[in-house]
């Protein structure tokens, strides 16, 4: 574990995170958190963007891949109801020699090694967590450590984001906070072509056919204002594909087609719900020339 | 100004970037410098009439359009902004000889070329915008369909070189280099169509404009304004975005009583100003700006950007001409989608050229205001139920403020509490003692609510932002009693009988059906504005002992007195606190005229 002395106080730092996931399709999203990050000079300062949208659209992987596009290690940082103020910046442990030793967050890992840093579902975090982030998202580019007692300046190469609910189950951000986490990017549900290279970028073993059921039945849902998202949309046809290489694997193409309608229903169900399954059995029958 | 130009014998050559306002003007200048006995441009000679009957009508936008022999229907939109345009009105304007010297070519591709933004002619100059392309392209080996009519453009040039006539050749950039490179041999006329049939022009549709016009129509529109300007001497893009966002900002305040504050602005700037250089460009398109004003301010912001942008004022409803619809698609242009969530309707819109989708509008302007009365009012019951909800947030709220304050930090000794202080533990680590923290149980519960948004003070002439004060009454037992002071209902409207009011600051007390219409209500007259008013009745129809109070400011002595009198504590806390998002959406409600508009108003107002 690398570690580094920062005003006399040694602090270890975290590992950057290496996770398969990979942007497809709406490259200007991605050009418009490279441009929320981008520095015209010396004064110039990077803004902190906040990327919103409903679960599943995206949100985390934009960020990681826009990260990766400028070639510096990612730190993601997971926020919840009980991350404190410490936690986001340095945490005393206890060693074996019974002394203190202080563990550098993710973010303040990215700060000295100059990444960046992606704060995960950022609205879950209290505005007493935020506050302790407040200096760093202004000119004043550090961070303070109350219980190691130092100050941390961050490296001019890092960069922060973070990603934020589109719902009413967070909590409430204090404009002071609001105004250093801009701009906003809106992440929307994606239009029906890039829904189906997203599905055929994550599910590469499965057939068009099924990708297309699925994609009728997200964009029927956005249309209808449903919060159903890609990823579920992968989990459907993932379940259905495992449930049929279970059952019907040696079966014939006709065969498995016939197996795949019910399999597709029961995902649907088991992974959003009964109206959903419904919806998507209506589907089937539709394009099975039922009535 | 510039000196340097492009010139063959008595032919003045001006390349431009199709449709761009930057070399339209540059047409302009040079059209004054040159001063020249006639105009060519590259238009084929078969579509002459139909082209000059468009440039005719400008301001007016048309469409030439005609079949091709395959049966695909070409479309040619006449834009003012446009190089060749403006050559032709000022041919036009000076009455002199115009000629059309293209050749008619059909399934002609859609050729995609990068070319630097046109905005750099603004800053280095025409001629070495010009130069620098014709450096890179002048070895480019044309494709044949484009090298019959740059042989065409030539042996026309050279045609009207020989009859002395001073001669300003408007053509495309990328042909400027292949035409210059034939004239240096005499050329025979090429053989193609002369004429033809069913070449139609037709009225561009007003929905139609924001979508297939290459400059936004705002731009477009003020490019009109300054070339009939006599004393205008330049037009540029961005002064241009800084006026749209002026005008979208005065827009938002008047209909949405939110005000851009300066760091919004320079934001908004800061951001269009990168995204626009990630992409290659100088200036932000309309894209990019709608995208920034969205960024950083909200939805309703974007939306009034891209609305104001999408002027264009001479566009009628009752034209001489057919009227035609065109989509994006229908001329091949690259288009993005944006999605507007604005409080008042959820908009699918795109944007430059971006289409829209339909949404309900009033068939005549002024329509829905003008119905309404106002006589028989009532609210919009989804959004009862947000307020009230936030109500009891906000409650809630000042019970965990009060409890916060009530927790100590005490040495172990006995029971854990609520668990180890780390930070008071780490910070006595010499000591060795292990610090707890203890929260002490909060006595008393919240009854009133009072948020005030806006204080709206009158100013020196007693006019008031938030006039209309209401006091309703709870419909049912869940739902308290309600006073306000807002927006006067029937000055914004978003459907038939239903209009779009904003909050300046509102009281809930529960149980329902007990309140007085507190502004008429005597008891509370020693209130010396509208936010005591609230906050003193809140005070005495309190039936808790804790009255919450979110404000910018702190209540008032005034208000402090009076509840300590009735034995009440006021709970202050500051509106900054709040998430603006949240405060945006409960502070926007509709007003109904009637019951049975809740019928409908689904349809005009998205869910809360």
């Amino acid at each position: 574990m690398e570690k580094m002395t920062i005003d006399g106080v040694e602090i270890q730092l975290s590992q950057p995170d290496e996770v398969p996931m990979r942007w497809v399709g709406r490259e200007e999203l991605v050009t418009q958190v490279l441009a929320a990050w981008m520095v015209l000079g010396e004064d110039d300062l990077p803004l902190n963007p906040r990327l919103v949208g409903k679960p599943g659209v995206g949100k985390t992987t934009l960020a990681y891949y826009a990260g990766r596009l400028l070639g510096k290690p990612v730190y993601l940082f997971q926020a919840t109801m009980d991350t404190r103020p410490e936690d986001l910046i340095l945490t005393p442990v206890i060693s074996d020699e019974k002394k203190i030793k202080y563990m550098a967050s993710s973010i303040v890992s990215a700060m000295v090694k100059g990444g960046i840093a992606i704060i995960d579902e950022g609205n879950r975090m209290s505005e007493k967590s935020w506050a302790s982030l407040a200096p760093l998202m202004d000119r004043r580019r550090y961070v303070e450590s109350v219980v190691a007692g130092i100050k941390i300046k961050a490296h001019p190469g890092f960069r922060l984001c973070t990603t934020m609910n589109d719902d009413a189950s967070t909590f409430e951000l204090p404009e002071y906070i609001h105004s250093r986490l801009q701009p906003r990017i809106f992440i929307d549900f994606p239009e029906r072509d890039e829904e189906l290279m997203i599905l055929r970028d994550n599910l590469p073993y499965a057939d068009r056919g099924i990708l297309e059921y699925v994609v009728d039945f997200l964009q029927a849902a956005h249309g209808a204002g449903e919060p159903y998202s890609v990823r579920d949309g992968i989990n459907i046809a993932s379940y259905a594909l495992k449930r049929l290489a279970c059952n019907g694997g040696g079966a014939s193409p006709g065969e498995q087609d016939r197996k795949l309608g019910p399999y597709m229903k029961e995902a649907a169900s088991m992974i959003l719900d009964s109206t959903a399954a419904e919806y998507f059995g209506m589907l089937m029958d539709e394009e099975n020339g039922k009535p | 100004m510039e000196s340097h130009n492009f010139s063959w014998k008595n032919i003045r050559f001006v390349p431009v970037v199709h449709n761009r306002m930057e070399f339209a003007v540059e047409v302009r200048r040079q059209f004054e410098e040159f001063r020249p006995d006639g105009v060519a441009v590259e238009f084929p000679p078969t579509l002459k009439d139909q082209v000059l009957r468009a440039v005719k009508r400008l301001p007016l936008l048309s469409v030439v359009y005609y079949q091709e022999g395959d049966g695909t229907l070409a479309y040619l939109v006449i834009e003012p902004t446009d190089g060749q345009v403006e050559a032709l009105r000022l041919a036009l304007e000076k009455d002199i000889p115009v000629h059309f010297i293209d050749r008619d070519t059909e399934g002609y591709p859609a050729n995609r070329y990068s070319l630097p933004d046109p905005y750099a002619v603004t800053r280095i100059g025409h001629y070495a915008y010009c130069e620098a392309y014709f450096r890179i392209f002048k070895d480019r080996d044309p494709p044949p369909k484009d090298r019959l009519r740059e042989k065409s453009m030539a042996f026309h040039l050279q045609r009207l070189s020989r009859e002395g006539r001073r001669t300003l050749f408007v053509c495309g950039l990328t042909h400027f280099p292949g035409v210059l490179k034939m004239l240096r041999e005499p050329q025979a006329e090429v053989i193609g169509r002369r004429s033809r049939e069913g070449v139609g022009l037709a009225h561009l549709h007003r929905e139609s404009s924001r979508e297939v016009l290459t400059e936004m129509p705002f731009l477009a529109a003020e490019y009109e304004r300054f070339r009939s300007r006599k004393d205008a001497s330049s037009i540029d893009r961005i002064r241009i975005q800084g006026l749209l966002i002026e005008q979208a900002r005065e827009r938002h305040l008047r209909k949405n009583r939110e005000e851009l504050n300066p760091a919004q602005l320079k934001l908004l700037y800061t951001f269009a100003r990168k995204y626009a250089l990630l992409t290659g460009h100088l200036a932000p398109d309309f894209y990019q700006l709608v995208v920034a004003a969205r960024g950083c301010a909200d939805d309703e912001f974007a939306y009034e950007v891209w609305d104001k942008g999408n002027e264009y004022p001479w566009q009628t409803d009752q034209p001489d001409l057919p009227v035609i619809r065109l989509r994006g698609e229908d001329l091949f242009l690259d288009q993005k989608r944006i999605r507007f969530h604005r409080r008042l309707r959820t908009l699918r819109r795109r944007l430059v050229p971006l289409p829209g989708k339909k949404r309900p509008r009033e068939r005549v302007p002024g329509e829905w205001k003008k119905a309404f009365q106002g006589l028989y009012i009532c609210s919009y019951p989804p959004e009862d139920v947000l307020v009230e909800g936030y109500g009891r947030h906000l409650q809630k709220r000042a019970l965990e403020i009060k409890s916060e304050e009530n927790s100590r930090i005490v040495p172990f000794t006995c029971s854990m509490f609520e668990g180890i202080d780390i930070r008071q533990t780490v910070r006595e680590w010499l000591k060795g003692d292990i610090y707890v923290r203890e929260a002490m149980p909060f006595r008393g519960k919240v009854g009133s609510v009072v948020v005030i948004f806006d204080p709206d003070l009158p100013d020196k002439e007693g006019k008031e932002a938030f006039p209309w004060r209401v006091t309703w009454l709870g419909e049912h037992e869940q739902e308290s009693d309600m006073a306000f002071y807002s927006t006067p209902a029937g000055e914004v409207m978003d459907g038939p009988g239903i209009s779009r009011c904003q909050y300046g600051g509102f009281m809930l007390t529960y149980p329902p059906l007990r309140v007085y219409d507190i502004w008429k209500d005597s008891f509370f007259d020693m209130a010396r504005n509208k936010p005591e008013r609230l906050l003193m009745a809140a005070i005495d129809y309190s039936l808790e002992k804790h009255v919450v109070y979110v404000a910018p400011d702190p209540p008032s002595g005034r208000c402090r007195s009076l509840a300590a009198k009735l034995g009440k504590k006021i709970v202050y806390m500051p509106i900054g606190s709040f998430s603006p998002v949240t405060l945006k959406k409960i502070r926007v409600f509709h007003v109904l005229e009637g019951h049975h508009v809740r019928r409908y108003a689904g349809h005009f107002i998205p869910t809360p």
